[in-house]
């Protein structure tokens, strides 16, 4: 601490003025910065009007909200990139939304995807939050559930795109400000903001804790990045590994992204949005095959979630995580959940089957 | 509540324009009337924590206007009940958890689920580490006798809520601001077109490097690995200016605002960047902090009076009360002792006061600055896991720069440029007494960067303290 007194100095203002015609100059000059000020924003107005701003909302925060995700469809289909279109590039490229509707009969407006590049219920809580702001509300919303989310290298540590797409969510994005803002064209300008706009670049992958591998010894988190890395053909040994890391750990009751989901359920019925859990597709026969009878902890984990989920309340639980034949997944060298066009086909009708049955349309 | 949002200036260009409708003669009416903006401008954030606030004034007034009147033996418990009452609500919201944790993991009591997540759920009041501050500092005047207790509610109310200083200071005394308010303040041209440059300075001291340096900093600290050490360290020099840029920016426009509205507050910073000691530091970062420390804290401790040992010890002391005034969390704790350890190391080594030959003064301001940039490192990071982590990227092996990297460089230096040229406010000076063309345009050129960046934006850093 400093002995000396680190008084504040009083603001320091330019003199004052001492006769009549000082007070009126510097009357003047404070006016004259106002209205000076006043007309630039309003000459920055008509520059609005004249020449609109390009779209930029793509900025470092993504342009997110419940208008542009849902579109007022009555049904939302929340997933990850294995809802998706599908990631072979050929074939039928249909979403799982669009399959859906295909499926029901619906036009495909009437189906939305809210799809985000990784499983993460932390998004789809904070989806599910925003529908408070919506005019019209979906009235149903389907809610994959991707059980490596639950693992130490999945779902531990949402992405920095996560975090942005949450905060846009819960933030200023499309808020009545930005809406009137944009009814004015005050909408940011590209031009004017593309230099500020610059964020860090990683030279290695993202580091993390040593990964759990259930009844194998824990391996780095960099090694673990590598094997999935690693060009193809995956060994059956590397496989072990990916199926155990991902499905075999025993779950907690209270995981926070157990928790994530139960509050969907939560949210649904507050804001009168019918909650449907769909347990997604998982490459069960190559898990079985390279995991033998330690396959049963997966079970196991399923039964503590949907348990958790009926105990808060969960009605619709669609489970096709045993749907989907092994030579279905397009990713044969991970134990991935992206389906071959016949896969998605399959897997959207199972869900239309189950709202059929409900009378959930 | 942030002052860099359209809804802010809207809400101010209210204020303003209701307050100079109103005479000057009718004082009592326009304090009335920034009372309540003050009280709407909480109340934006959060109703219920308005009465919280409400509480507190009540609370400190009644209390100073009753310290007078009892007995010489009842006047310290009096006063310890009204530190107890403004500490108590501080301690409960601010350090509830973090106390809570400590003291399970001792296991002087048994950990609770319940009580812990009641404890860390609980949301804290914005300010309130600075009205809380500003009570205290009152009542411990009153009490010694260097002040009469206020007698107009509406002054003590607007002392600890007046809006531009409500949420992170400056941290006033109470004979700094209350006699502002005793008589009627009238319209100086010359005060409100300072206050109106200031308000435009803060605004882009904002929006044009704190906002976007902690756009390139923030993602380095949520997760260190993977970045080249080029790339951490811009960030930790980002991340300095960041907090610089974003703290004296939040001031300047509460100083500008208080300006236009006749009413004047203190400074808070005098370019702390060229310090030449910890010591010199000190004397010009958060300054309001830094002698609310020394009045309340270091000297009530004993000061330097009681030899050197003892005043290592309170130095320590007060920093680590400093560290942790800024955050339950043990980083805080660190960062403050770091400087602790600074001042102790500088009052032994007897270098606390600047060298006169030019050379030697700017290694040792290049030196501090350095020093002041390393603890900000342990103020920054969310965990010691991150700490770590960040240590580890910071020896790992070397990367060239990328453009980003490049570009957060170029503004790092145009930021310190500012810094030195605007030692002993000669830009801001120079802008005030500007040609008023000039200054409106400039002015009106901050706001329509903040529209055009506001997708950038985030709270003022001190908000959360």
């Amino acid at each position: 601490m400093t002995q000396t007194q680190p008084r504040g100095d009083s603001p320091r203002y330019p003199s004052k003025a001492s006769d009549a015609g000082e007070v009126r100059s510097a009357r003047a000059a404070a006016f004259a910065s106002l209205i000076t000020f006043a007309l630039v924003l309003a000459a920055y107005l008509v520059l609005g009007f004249v020449a609109p701003p390009r779209e930029s909302r793509s900025l470092s925060r993504p342009s997110v909200s419940p208008e542009t995700l849902v579109h007022g469809a009555p049904i939302v289909y929340l997933g990850s990139s294995t809802a998706r279109e599908n990631t072979r590039r050929s074939g039928d490229m249909r979403d799982l939304a669009q399959l859906l509707a295909t499926d029901l009969g619906l036009d495909e407006s009437q189906v939305a995807l809210i799809a985000v590049p990784g499983f993460q219920p932390l998004v789809y809580r904070a989806v599910v939050e925003s529908f408070a702001t919506l005019a019209q509300r979906p009235r149903l919303a389907i809610v994959p559930i991707e059980m490596r989310v639950f693992s130490v290298p999945w779902g531990g540590h949402p992405g920095l795109q996560h975090r942005e797409i949450i905060a846009a969510l819960q933030g200023t994005a499309d808020s009545r400000v930005d809406r009137a803002l944009a009814a004015l064209h005050l909408t940011p300008r590209r031009e004017l903001t593309d230099w500020f706009l610059f964020a860090p670049t990683r030279v290695a992958s993202m580091g993390g804790p040593p990964v759990p591998i259930a009844n194998r010894p824990s391996m780095a988190f960099g090694d673990y990045q590598r094997m999935l890395l690693a060009d193809p053909p995956a060994s059956p040994e590397r496989l072990e590994l990916q199926f155990r890391a991902h499905y075999l750990h025993p779950l907690e009751e209270d995981h926070p992204l157990l928790n994530a989901l139960i509050d969907i359920e939560r949210l649904g019925a507050e804001l009168g949005v019918t909650i449907v859990y769909e347990l997604g597709p998982l490459n069960y026969q190559d898990l079985v095959r390279y995991t033998g009878e330690d396959a049963t902890q997966m079970n196991r984990n399923v039964g503590i979630v949907t348990e958790a989920l009926r105990r808060n309340g969960a009605r619709y639980i669609i489970d096709s995580l045993r749907l989907i034949p092994a030579d279905e997944f397009s990713d044969q060298m991970w134990s991935c959940e992206h389906l071959t066009p016949t896969g998605r086909v399959r897997r959207a009708r199972a869900v239309a089957d189950f709202l059929r049955q409900h009378s959930l349309l | 509540v942030s002052f860099a949002t359209i809804e802010f200036l809207v809400f101010f260009a209210t204020v303003l324009a209701v307050y100079r409708l109103v005479p000057a003669e009718a004082w009592r009416v326009r304090k009335a009337w920034l009372l309540l903006a003050s009280l709407a401008f909480y109340a934006s954030w959060h109703v219920l924590y308005t009465f919280l606030l409400l509480y507190s004034i009540c609370f400190d007034f009644v209390a100073a206007r009753w310290l007078p009147k009892v007995s010489q033996r009842l006047r310290p418990w009096l006063l310890l009940f009204s530190l107890l009452g403004n500490l108590g609500l501080l301690v409960f919201f601010k350090y509830g958890g973090f106390v809570y944790d400590n003291v399970t993991a001792t296991g002087l009591i048994p950990a609770s689920q319940a009580t812990g997540d009641f404890l860390h759920g609980l949301l804290l009041p914005l300010g309130i580490s600075f009205y809380t501050f500003h009570s205290i500092s009152y009542i411990v005047d009153v009490y010694r006798g260097q002040r009469q207790p206020c007698l107009n509610f509406v002054d003590y109310a607007l002392y600890v809520s007046f809006f531009p200083q409500l949420m992170s200071g400056p941290i006033l005394r109470a004979w700094e601001f209350l006699p502002q308010l005793e008589m009627p303040q009238r319209f100086q041209s010359e005060r409100f077109r300072a206050g109106f440059a200031r308000v435009g300075i803060g605004l882009a001291k904002k929006v044009l490097f704190a906002d976007v340096l902690a756009a390139y900093a923030d993602p380095v600290f949520a997760d260190p690995t993977g970045y080249s050490p080029l790339t951490a360290m811009v960030a930790l020099y980002a991340y300095a200016f960041q907090i610089y840029f974003d703290f004296s920016g939040y001031c300047d426009m509460a100083l500008g605002l208080a300006g236009m509205l006749d009413l004047r507050l203190v400074e808070n910073f005098k370019w702390p960047y060229l310090a030449s000691s910890i010591t010199d530091y000190w004397r010009r970062w958060h300054m309001s902090l830094s002698r609310w420390l020394r009045d309340y804290v270091y000297i009530p401790l004993g000061g330097s009076r009681e030899g050197r040992g003892s005043t290592y010890v309170n130095l320590m002391a007060t920093m680590l009360v400093g560290g942790l005034w800024h955050g339950a969390n043990w980083n805080f704790v660190i960062w403050g002792g770091l400087h602790g350890v600074f001042l102790a190391v500088e009052r032994a080594l007897g270098v606390r006061d600047a060298p006169t030959e030019p050379g030697a003064r700017i290694a040792r301001i290049a030196l501090t600055f350095h020093l002041v940039v390393f603890a900000f490192l342990f103020f920054r990071i969310q965990s010691w896991a991150i700490g770590q982590s960040y240590l580890a990227t910071l020896a790992g092996p070397w990367h060239g720069l990328s453009a980003s990297d490049w570009k957060a460089i170029f503004l790092i230096v145009i930021a310190f440029l500012l810094h030195v040229a605007d030692q002993g406010g000669r830009l801001r000076n120079w802008f005030a007494n500007s040609p008023p063309l000039f200054q409106g345009a400039a002015v009106a050129a901050a706001v329509i960067m903040m529209l055009n960046l506001r997708n950038l934006h985030q709270p003022f850093v001190y908000f959360q303290f």
